[in-house]
């Protein structure tokens, strides 16, 4: 028989097992609890209705929605409705929201949505149409370009085979009027005796005049993917050139396209090093350090450079985005609240969503850091004190255009970004970098049945 | 020598390991600007514990820290004791049809599946119990996920035990299960104490699961929430490392606890007697 | 109770809920790699068509390859590492109790974090790592912009974070040894290195196997660290095989070929699980 050594029975080993014993008996409990409770939930949901005291959010993270979570108390106040807002981050809210749209699930009253997915939940048929719950009618307070982005079929832009068809009809509301905006460092400027970028060219001739001074000119977005795309976008337009046509027929690499990508990575040497992996964090840590004399940038940014602890404090301008030869051209990336075919509190769903776009509330999200798409306040003079870069994106706003109203856009995106990247990186030449993007283009909207 | 080498070796391993970890920890102290600091400052200039209260009173990080907490040890102890219970059968109780390995193989190749394959299957599962948006939902997916591991650690170092111990002990007259705990379980305390910090670590860690299955605010756990610390346009660093030093604490105690299991039984002489 | 039932009901609970939680899932997959899908619902069956489409996508091939070569080469480096570790913490140093729970901190820390921070510390400009390195003479590296340094910078970051794994196993096995033929063979005079090649290496080898299968394992599946480090960049030189099916499933919603590309991988990984098995778990007796 083995001698057992006092160890083994000692108070160590007892700590252990025990421990083991009762989690195990809680486990237990707890998965017991599973079956009769699981049935008892599947029948009261299905019959019962009573007046919802919350509706479930689902939004993303950061300061997109960050001012919307801080007026839920007083909807509570006025309605007795509790907002439960829950937030992921960017390309998992898609999965989260993809997830639950396409298997009809009642877990979210409202999905807090960026615009390019607007096809693909709306086209494919997962959201309300809003005026089943009421909605009466544009207001003529929003930018015509931010009410139009929550319709489907998009006004304005070409019919997209194998989406709902028909007139348009509004599924969401805009709650972030993001245009894209350009900021520089003024001071810096005025040191040179520069005046304000107005067009690319500008952009290039005050990049170069801060060489070997240990500024970076101008600073982008280059990681592979959304960033660099979104950073190539309105050079991409001001130079006339686009992704698609009216018909969807990939002309990326026309010589307008051509013509924008040469100019875009002649400005992109003026970036710190590392810019091929570079994110809006990077930029922005850029010129928060004091280092970025000129960049794309985007509203939620604003408040962080002008707040109290910022280096560059009063010390940056706004304009929008510089023109190419075709124009100004910004890009527009509003977010939007739609409401779900599965929710079961639809109803009380788009009070919310009417209260909290409303003028009145609009006036406090703003004073909380909110991106309005409001012409009442975005040009209201209170304003422009505390957030300077309001008139440079109600400028945008109307100038803005939307990134290709296609439900497949991600993919689209994905192949530019990798391809704009390789460029960047030197890996292809700018020529082929192009073709091998449109041709993968051409590719995927064949197969998404989108252009024959 | 040789030897002056090999102490050279560990102690690059040393150093390679611990900087990050004190990085991070230092960082977690420091203002969002002295972060950014050229030259980086080695120790916060300006220590503020403000990134801590912002994350655990202003965003209220503590309540998603018990959630975790809870999904993670309860899923943890479940494995655990299962686990064991299969790993000793597979490894000491003879199957028909040499089911033992085959048996533990396919245990394997189910910790082999990609999550991704398992979320939209599991939700669409898990809805229709009605277990979404629990933590039994996520105890449950927890402890299975884990249980693979736990089967092969355990499996692994039974195996290397002598089978005469038990033999002596059951020609006594003792019950397998009696067996199993006064004599094998103690005799294989390293691996169990290294398995349960792992299977811990693991739950305590695991993001995309809790990420589909949970859907109110009130019951996300911590990586969830730590995760949409990482927004689009910037990330959260005080926050974030705020949240991750003290997310790591509760396991460090855990592990503390359990590391003296780590060492050698003296059982291992006292066998032959 | 009857032997054959007693060792069955053991195994019941294990064979039951994983039976129950993973039959669903890899239906599911093999069904939606038989189909098309538009806008996230399955539509028609379409045969074989999405394998036909996987066979011929470079893209996946080559993120199988660079999943491949990340998966090897960060397990072998985790090993020689987390070996020299245990060896180290296994003999009776002062404070080694500390210092083995400071070992397993990299663990502790949430990939997402590690990612975060790993990418701020490479950061050319504000990092610690290329400051450091511009310190002693080397420059500043652009880590992950580079084409060349990505993958290895990512291999790192894996090598910091999972270092502990296999360093916390060997110890295991190290602590298991039994101490006699370490006595009888210093009293016949061998040398350190004889000792460790023809003692302690066998003793460890279920303890290396278990470490390197389960590793592995691990390795080929991995996403949180990568996406939040280059998100595979630059272009897809850190593009793991899980990224790109993360990308098909829900950023293209190309669901079939995801779950054509997902059944392909675990092809890949069981393969490698058994080859694994047969070669260096000889020693395993699993019948």
């Amino acid at each position: 028989m083995a001698e057992e050594t006092p160890q083994e029975r000692g108070r160590d080993g007892k700590v252990t097992r025990r421990d083991l014993v009762s989690a195990a008996a809680v486990g237990f409990g707890a998965l017991a609890a599973v079956g009769p409770q699981a049935a008892g939930a599947a029948v009261r949901r299905s019959w019962v209705y009573k007046k919802a005291s919350s509706i479930t959010v689902a939004a993303v993270a950061g300061t997109e929605s960050d001012p919307l979570g801080k007026v839920l108390g007083e909807y509570k106040r006025r309605a007795g409705v509790r907002v439960d807002l829950v937030r992921a981050p960017y390309s998992n809210l898609f999965q989260k929201l993809l997830t639950n749209l396409t298997s009809n699930s009642d877990a979210f009253d409202i999905a807090f949505m960026d615009d390019p997915w607007l096809p693909a939940f709306a086209g494919g048929g997962f959201l309300v149409p809003l005026d089943t719950l009421g909605y009466k009618g544009d207001d003529p307070d929003y930018v015509k370009q931010s009410i139009a982005i929550g319709k489907w079929p998009t006004p304005g832009s070409p019919p997209v085979p194998k989406t709902l068809s028909g007139a348009p009809r509004q599924y969401a509301i805009p709650i972030v009027g993001n245009a894209q905006f350009f900021s520089y460092r003024k001071d810096l400027l005025q040191q040179k005796g520069l005046g304000k970028p107005s067009t690319w060219d500008d952009v290039l001739r005050i990049a170069k005049a801060f060489e070997g001074t240990g500024d970076f000119g101008y600073v982008i977005r280059g990681a592979t993917g959304n960033p660099i795309v979104t950073n190539f976008s309105p050079v991409l337009r001001g130079f006339g050139g686009d992704y698609f046509d009216a018909k969807w027929n990939t002309r990326l690499n026309d010589a307008n396209g051509l013509a924008a990508l040469n100019r875009f990575l002649a400005l992109a040497q003026f970036s710190p090093p590392g810019r091929a992996n570079f994110d809006a964090e990077e930029l922005n840590q850029t010129l928060l350090d004091g280092k970025g004399v000129q960049a794309l940038n985007w509203p939620a940014w604003g408040p962080v450079l002008e707040a109290p602890s910022s280096k560059v404090r009063g010390k940056m301008g706004y304009v929008t985005t510089p023109a190419g030869p075709a124009g100004h051209r910004p890009t527009m990336g509003n977010w939007l609240l739609g409401i779900p075919k599965g929710s079961k509190k639809q109803a009380d769903a788009f009070a919310f969503i009417m209260w909290a776009t409303s003028k009145a509330t609009w006036k406090e999200l703003a004073k909380l850091g909110g991106v309005p798409p409001r012409k009442t306040v975005l040009l209201n003079p209170s304003f422009v004190g505390t957030h300077p870069w309001y008139p440079a994106i109600a400028a945008s706003l109307a100038l803005a255009r939307f990134r290709p109203r296609i439900p497949n856009w991600s993919e689209i995106e994905d192949i530019v970004g990798r391809h704009l990247n390789d460029a960047l990186t030197g890996a292809e030449k700018p020529k082929p970098a192009l073709d091998a993007a449109a041709k993968e283009m051409t590719a995927a909207m064949k197969r998404a049945g989108i252009v024959k | 020598m040789k030897r002056a080498l090999f102490y050279l070796a560990v102690l690059v391993g040393l150093v390679v390991t611990l900087f990050p970890t004190y990085w991070i920890v230092i960082s977690a102290f420091k203002t969002r600007n002295e972060l950014f600091q050229q030259p980086p400052t080695f120790f916060p200039e300006h220590p503020t514990l403000d990134n801590f209260r912002s994350a655990f009173g202003d965003r209220g990080f503590g309540r998603f820290l018990f959630n975790s907490f809870v999904v993670a040890s309860i899923s943890t102890g479940l494995a655990l004791l299962v686990g064991t219970l299969a790993a000793y059968s597979l490894a000491r109780l003879r199957l028909p049809w040499k089911l033992n390995k085959h048996l533990a193989f396919w245990i394997l190749s189910t910790r082999m599946i990609p999550p991704i394959v398992a979320i939209i299957p599991t939700f669409i599962l898990f809805r229709n119990l009605g277990i979404l948006n629990s933590y039994r939902g996520l105890i449950l997916i927890y402890a299975v996920f884990n249980l693979p591991f736990v089967v092969w650690m355990l499996m692994g170092f039974l195996r290397e035990l002598p089978v005469e111990i038990e033999e002596a002990a059951l020609a006594d007259g003792d019950h397998r299960i009696g067996v199993l705990w006064r004599i094998v379980l103690p005799l294989i305390r390293p691996a169990l104490a290294a398995t349960a910090v792992f299977t811990l670590i693991l739950t305590w860690n695991e993001f995309i699961f809790a990420l589909t299955l949970i859907s109110s605010s009130d019951r996300i756990t911590l990586p969830v929430a730590t995760s949409s610390l990482v927004t689009q346009f910037q990330i959260i660093w005080g926050d974030l490392l705020a949240s991750a030093v003290v997310a790591a604490v509760p396991i460090l105690a855990f592990t503390l606890l359990v590391q003296k299991h780590l060492v050698r039984g003296l059982t291992m002489g006292a066998l032959k007697g | 109770m009857r032997p054959t039932v007693f060792r069955w009901l053991l195994l019941a609970p294990t064979l039951l809920t994983l039976l129950a939680l993973t039959v669903y899932p890899l239906f599911w997959t093999v069904q939606a790699s038989l189909s098309a899908f538009s806008f996230g619902r399955r539509t028609t069956y379409v045969g074989l068509d999405n394998y036909g489409r996987l066979f011929h996508d470079q893209r996946y091939w080559s993120d199988l390859g660079t999943t491949a070569t990340y998966t090897f080469a960060a397990v072998s480096i985790e090993l020689v590492l987390g070996l020299a570790l245990a060896l180290l913490l296994d003999q009776k140093l002062r404070g080694r109790s500390v210092l083995r729970s400071a070992l397993v901190t990299p663990m502790m820390i949430a990939p997402i974090v590690a990612g975060v921070t790993w990418r701020f510390m490479y950061d050319p400009r504000v990092g610690i790592l290329p400051f450091l390195l511009d310190n002693v003479g080397l420059g500043r590296p652009t880590f992950l912009a580079s084409r060349g340094l990505a993958l290895p910078a990512v291999i790192a970051v894996d090598v910091w974070q999972w270092t502990p794994f296999m360093f916390l196993i060997l110890l295991a096995g190290l602590q298991s040894r039994p101490s006699e033929p370490y006595e009888a063979a210093r009293i016949d005079g061998a040398s350190s290195f004889q000792i460790f090649r023809d003692l302690t290496l066998p003793f460890l080898r279920t303890a290396i196997l278990l470490a390197v299968l389960l590793r592995t394992i691990d390795a080929f599946r991995i996403f949180d660290q990568i996406f939040v480090l280059t998100n595979g960049g630059p272009g897809t030189q850190t593009e793991t095989v899980s990224l790109l099916l993360f990308k098909e499933a829900f950023a293209f919603q190309d669901f079939g070929l995801a779950a054509a590309g997902i059944f392909v991988l675990m092809l890949f990984i069981n393969a490698v699980g058994l080859i694994y098995l047969r070669v260096l778990g000889r020693q395993l007796k699993l019948a």
